[in-house]
């Protein structure tokens, strides 16, 4: 033929690729054909475009041929057939695929719950429009040798920050009102009083800084003129009832007292309460214009929260850097001397939750580390599950292995036997993570509460739920079945099908040596959650320095209006209470702190109270040397008594007789009568720190905020009923108080709730140690039936053959409580280290987690040997 | 009646098909088309019908002795068959009854 008029190969090549195989023969004759034609009658070039068009016309269905079809054809058969085998092998082996399943649903469960936990904790304060550009400005400080960080600052802040940086889109700031009374009086009959102690003063602008949702009323122009007051929604329920809706409440008065002169202040609006993942929360706002300090522009006026919305795409850190020098401009040059300094920094509002504990936080915060460690051992958890997962499959691998030589024989090539395997795990996996919903599902509303967190299941998105949980099967189904595949795929067809497999030294030291892996993780966490659990019980009933069971405190007593001794006396009549102290503040709550001028020593900041000549005797505090303050003395009131840490810091031998003076001011010296022992009035993440107690009959007293009451155990509930009678007799407002004990737990709320969480956690790693454990030595026992019947025929007794069983998996727990012992001891010693106060490391503790383990599995492995061994030896004999 | 109504250009490969009888393949098909009706078909259009009726039973075909021509490709011959014949002739009958219906045709 002319290889000029040769068909165009390209078109032809692929109509073949396109055609119907049955078809394609005789099109693509007659296509030449047609060519060959019409080359002669119009010329070759014509022909071939002619051609190319007749191919794609005839590219149409019915001529293409079906892909699909003849390409899976094959394949899926075969899929069809793995999953019947992973069907039937699950079925075949109960109690070993439930073994299984169960440690991987627990290990999922485990692992969802400790996600929605740590998810929890990450998503504070994200539900603000501008959440990214919002921040809170602290105030550092250097005084002497004292650094401190606070978030309270000055009330000139947030104007001056929004006038001279542009971009600062608004500022606003908040102080808390306190504790104040509101009168709520609906008509002559009904008058109720309401003690309220989470108001805010605050400016307009906090509607455009934070996302506040108005439910009724108006919310930003109340804020800008006195006495008008904002209701959160839940103190409008507490009012008016659930159907507030319903009543006018707009423009109802309430009565109150504010720095001492009685004012009626109009409801204006009501917002929605702010979500539980918010760092703060409030009862009401009221205008910074009902507070005279809010106008002050002295810089030293540090009593606000202040918070500022950038402009979007501003740099927080080049801002951040401008603000030393608004310090250097406000404040007088002689704040900057002996090296003084002041300045602010920027906390992004998403990180205040888990990254800030500054001085003044307004609730207490979490701690981005115990995230970090929950997530940690979630995934050791993980992990754990995806151990027993291999460790029991490939035990059983040699089940498996004539199934898989025979279809190597038949012609399976390893990959696509490892497929099978894979398969076969993702299925184990979907039945576990299915499991593991059902579980999450019902220990939630469990896990809710004693972690203290709620999670909005409305809020999930089923799709990306559903989704993210395939997608997590799927990985957790492929990390966990990927060994086993490799394992089970190995053998030449010839050794697997002739069975000639036996597991060799080798394959068990694998085994072995994740077994041990589980054990150390599982031992290792039931040791750390004893030893935390054991340190926070050290804290919470460490000596304190004072006696903290028994005292009742009376929080507002300023509401009794200096009748305080009185009130004492009234108090002292009933038997049940043993006495009683006026303070400013109480261990446990922050103490006023200020620079006071120690005789020929430097100035320096302390914390101080002022109390009453009672409140040593009430908390049971001891004197060292000298004599506590006492009004028999004409002169105590210029006295003062100081703990021995003061005096070991100002290196006084013999203080007694030394002077102080308060606020540096000669005039205000205070003689030092007593040395106290020391004592806890912070957590104990702080040392104890020098405290000096100044009589509240002194004439510089700040006043009292507390009583505090020793009262005797006995009929305690008839004590505090005669306590708020008395209190009514004095004031209007209800009477508020806290047991001490309470309070100081409260200050360890984190803790024991991180606790609580912990052991949980090392309740199920232990469970899927212990399933794993079983599954094992079920299956080594099971392949040793006929090892133990020969024996047993031999005259072996049991014990001698219980004993040879277990002694391997005795090896392995005394083996990773040997390497794990170390681990743990460093890793405990470090978290030890970072409370002032801490136990030492308790050996005992180890040894009680490792007996632990070893009981538990001794009682696992004898039950199962047992099993094996009371079997009669003609029964596993028989078989062959 | 519907169930063996034809298309008109199915009509007309089964008339070109009947014509050739036994020598109608592929491009004898679109020769004989184009000569006699001056109409120009695509071997795509061709063969979908042409496949469309076999499988309806109208047509059978059978392949050819392979040639040096076209290729070394066989042939693919088709045939009308008694189904397919019956189907014409009720479909000439119904033209014919329509035209004897019309009461003066110029």
């Amino acid at each position: 033929m002319n290889p000029n008029t040769r068909p165009p190969q390209l078109p032809l090549r692929f109509f073949r690729f396109f055609c119907n195989p049955s078809m394609a023969e005789d099109i693509e004759g007659d296509l030449v054909e047609r060519f060959e034609l019409r080359a002669e009658r119009k010329g070759v070039q014509k022909a071939r475009w002619l051609l190319a068009r007749d191919v794609l016309l005839l590219f149409r269905p019915g001529i293409i041929r079906s892909f699909k079809r003849t390409q899976k054809l094959n394949q899926y058969d075969m899929f069809k057939n793995y999953f019947k085998v992973a069907y039937r092998n699950l079925w075949r082996h109960k109690s070993h695929s439930a073994i299984n399943i169960s440690g991987l649903a627990i290990g999922v469960a485990a692992t969802l719950l400790m996600l929605f936990y740590v998810k929890y904790e990450t998503g504070y304060d994200r539900f603000h429009e501008h959440s990214e550009n919002i921040y809170r400005v602290g105030l550092h400080g250097k005084m002497q040798d004292s650094e401190f960080h606070q978030v309270y600052t000055t009330s000139m802040l947030a104007s001056e920050m929004q006038s001279v940086f542009p971009e600062v889109k608004s500022a606003v700031r908040l102080q808390k009102v306190g504790n104040i009374t509101l009168q709520l009086v609906s008509d002559s009959v009904n008058v109720k009083n309401y003690l309220e102690n989470n108001g805010y003063f605050t400016d307009p602008g906090i509607f455009d800084v934070f996302s506040l949702r108005l439910l009724l009323g108006k919310g930003k122009e109340p804020l800008a003129v006195t006495n008008q007051i904002v209701l959160s929604e839940s103190m409008a329920i507490r009012y008016f009832g659930d159907d507030w809706r319903q009543q006018d409440i707009l423009g109802q008065s309430l009565n109150t007292n504010l720095s001492g002169s009685p004012i009626s202040i109009q409801i204006a609006g009501v917002v929605e309460d702010l979500p539980d993942q918010s760092h703060f929360h409030f009862d009401f706002f009221m205008s910074n214009e009902n507070i005279p300090s809010s106008k002050s522009t002295n810089w030293w006026n540090n009593g606000y929260f202040t918070y500022i919305l950038l402009e979007e795409g501003t740099d927080p850190q080049a801002l951040e850097a401008k603000l030393p020098e608004l310090y250097k401009k406000n404040l007088p040059a002689r704040a900057f001397e002996d090296g003084n300094e002041w300045w602010s920094f920027l906390q992004p509002l998403t990180d205040i939750h888990l990254r800030s504990n500054i001085t003044g936080e307004l609730e207490p915060n979490g701690n981005i580390t115990y995230v970090y460690i929950f997530l940690i051992t979630a995934s050791l958890i993980l992990i754990m599950a995806c151990v027993n997962f291999v460790n029991l499959t490939v035990a059983r691998a040699s089940n498996r292995f004539k199934e898989m030589g025979i279809r190597k024989v038949i012609g399976s090539r390893r990959p696509q036997l490892i497929l099978q395997h894979l398969i076969e795990s993702q299925v184990y996996c979907l039945i576990a993570v299915i499991l593991a919903v059902g579980i999450v599902f019902l220990s939630l509303p469990y896990f809710e509460s004693f972690a203290k967190i709620s999670i909005d299941t409305a809020q999930l998105n089923p799709g990306m739920l559903l989704a993210g949980l395939l997608a997590f099967s799927l990985l957790i189904g492929s990390i966990a079945g990927i060994y086993p595949a490799l394992y089970l795929t190995r053998l030449s067809p010839v050794r697997a099908v002739k069975g000639a497999v036996t597991e060799s030294g080798k394959k068990n030291l694998f085994r072995n040596g994740l077994i041990t892996f589980q054990f150390i993780i599982s031992i290792g966490i039931i040791t750390g959650s004893l030893i935390i659990s054991q340190q926070l019980d050290y804290i919470q009933n460490k000596q304190l320095g004072f006696e903290k069971e028994g005292v009742l405190v009376l929080e507002n007593a300023y509401l009794l209006n200096t009748s305080y001794e009185t009130f004492k006396t009234e108090l002292a009549k009933n038997p049940g209470v043993i006495s009683s102290a006026t303070s400013l503040s109480v261990p446990t709550r922050r103490f006023s702190n200020v620079q006071f001028k120690p005789q020929d020593r430097d100035r320096m900041v302390m914390d101080f109270l002022f109390a009453d000549e009672d409140f040593l005797n009430t908390y049971k505090i001891q004197i060292k040397e000298g004599r506590y303050f006492s009004t028999q003395f004409g002169a105590d009131s210029s006295s003062m008594i100081i703990n021995q840490a003061l005096a070991e810091n100002l290196g006084w031998k013999n203080p007694i007789g030394k002077k102080i003076e308060l606020f540096g001011d000669p005039d205000l010296a205070h003689t030092i009568v007593g040395v106290m022992e020391n004592f806890h009035h912070k957590s104990l993440h702080h040392d104890m720190e020098p405290v000096a107690i100044l009589p509240s009959f002194s004439p510089q007293s700040f006043g009292v905020q507390y009583i505090s009451l020793r009262i005797k155990n006995e009929s305690i509930k008839n004590t505090m009923q005669y306590v708020a009678d008395t209190w009514s007799e004095f004031s209007d407002a209800p009477v508020s108080y806290f047991f001490l004990d309470e309070g100081y737990n409260n200050l360890y709320r984190k803790e024991t709730q991180t606790k609580q969480v912990f052991g949980f956690f090392s309740g199920l790693t232990a469970t899927i140690a212990i399933i794993g454990l079983l599954g094992l030595v079920a299956h080594t026992t099971q392949q040793r039936r006929k090892e133990i019947g020969i024996r047993k025929v031999l005259g072996a007794s049991v014990t001698q053959l219980i004993g040879m069983l277990s002694k391997s998996f005795l090896l392995i727990v005394l083996t990773s409580f040997a390497i794990m012992t170390p681990i743990v001891w460093i890793m405990m010693d470090n978290w030890l280290n970072s409370f002032s106060y801490h136990i030492d490391i308790p050996v005992f503790t180890f040894l009680i987690a490792g007996a632990l383990a070893l009981s538990v599995s001794l009682l696992v492995i004898g039950f199962q040997s047992l099993r094996s061994v009371m079997i009669n030896p003609a029964v596993t004999l028989r078989s062959e | 009646m519907g169930k063996h109504h034809l298309g008109e250009f199915e009509e007309i490969v089964m008339l070109t098909v009947a014509i050739l009888h036994g020598q109608a393949y592929g491009v004898a098909i679109i020769e004989e088309m184009e000569t006699r009706l001056k109409r120009s078909v695509s071997i795509g259009s061709l063969q979908t019908v042409l496949k469309r009726l076999e499988e309806k039973g109208y047509l059978e075909s059978e392949m050819g002795e392979a040639t040096k021509m076209r290729g070394g490709k066989r042939k693919r011959y088709f045939k009308v068959t008694n189904m397919g014949k019956e189907v014409l002739r009720q479909a000439k009958d119904q033209r014919l009854g329509l035209w004897n219906a019309i009461p003066d045709f110029v």
